[in-house]
């Protein structure tokens, strides 16, 4: 595999991307949100890159097989029972997949907003976290320091 | 994060690894598990044992063909058993207050991990390796300070009972200087 093949590979990733977490009333679907985090991590890894190209051309093969002229053309069903077949048959690319899916569709701004998540890095000023009914403290914070100064 | 799993987290299932399923089921299970998770970690306390040490490295040297440390660790019976026990009450106690599910590891190999003992504190040169002064047995005016003089990890963390006798060997260096 040449560097760049997983990115030839585009339309049929954010289709089977898509199909991993599909698109619902409130939330986009991976291809949309989790495409670019995919890419970028297969970009920093030859390996991992083939073994994603490699997998693509095993979900391709088995649209195939089960009678479509490709992935693409498959229905929303056959695409989640091609995409079975595939995940028992090659495991390892099937695992680092859905991993680096659920990592850049879960850490983009888009999502974490519809989660009701402030979606900013936590440097400088830390997330913002509501109120809460916290215990008293008084006590241990007049009791002044327990330590000594070394 | 407030309270519960990150996004992420919850999707992969955190140190459980008990990932959310992908597919139609997806958003459904998503929702289901986030922002409504607790993780209750179990931490034990290792015995001394023989066989869980640090050692050279036979093989493995660094560029000056300095020989590396090796880290031994064997999962003991006794420890295998309080993390049993543990992860028993921790399940009852995440079920009685209404758990519809729970997913537990039953080690967690990328854990923080206190290294500690191989150089105990003692009176007798013969089952410890510094008296009480934090002074080597075997070599005069050496000291060791740091988690190796503990017998054990303890439960927690141990930074600060090590910071506390650091400052009580130091003391003693200055004292006996003076």
């Amino acid at each position: 595999m040449t560097p760049g093949a997983l990115a030839e590979r585009r339309d049929l990733l954010i289709l089977v991307l898509d199909s991993l977490v599909p698109a619902s009333a409130e939330f986009p679907g991976a291809g949309v949100v989790a495409l670019d985090h995919v890419l970028a991590v297969a970009a920093a890894s030859a390996d991992l890159e083939s073994l994603l190209s490699r997998g693509l051309q095993v979900v391709e093969e088995a649209a195939r097989a089960n009678g479509v002229s490709g992935f693409a053309q498959a229905s929303p069903d056959d695409r989640e029972s091609v995409l079975r077949q595939v995940e028992r048959s090659h495991a390892d690319f099937f695992e680092a997949l859905v991993r680096h899916t659920y990592d850049g569709y879960y850490g983009h701004a888009v999502v974490v907003t519809r989660l009701g998540l402030d979606p900013g890095p936590l440097h400088p000023r830390g997330h913002r976290i509501d109120a809460a009914d916290l215990p008293d403290l008084s006590r241990v914070t007049a009791r002044g320091p327990i330590y000594r100064q070394a | 994060m407030a309270r519960g799993l990150s996004p992420i987290a919850s999707a992969s299932g955190g140190s459980v690894g008990d990932r959310v399923p992908w597919g139609r089921e997806h958003r459904r299970a998503y929702d289901e598990r986030f922002d409504r998770t607790i993780m209750v970690a179990i931490i034990g306390e290792d015995l001394p044992e023989p066989a869980n040490r640090v050692d050279l490295d036979p093989a493995l040297a660094d560029s000056h063909g300095i020989p590396a440390p090796r880290v031994s660790y064997t999962l003991s019976e006794n420890s295998r058993r309080m993390l049993d026990h543990g992860i028993a009450r921790a399940r009852e106690a995440l079920e009685a207050a209404g758990a519809r599910e729970v997913a537990f590891n039953p080690l967690l190999r990328a854990g923080g991990w206190h290294l500690m003992g191989t150089a105990r504190m003692g009176r007798n040169p013969a089952t410890s390796v510094i008296d009480a002064e934090g002074r080597c047995h075997d070599v005069p005016n050496l000291y060791i300070v740091d988690g190796s003089t503990m017998v054990t990890c303890g439960g927690v963390n141990p930074t600060s009972t090590i910071q506390a006798v650091a400052l009580y060997i130091a003391d003693g260096i200055i004292r006996r200087r003076a």
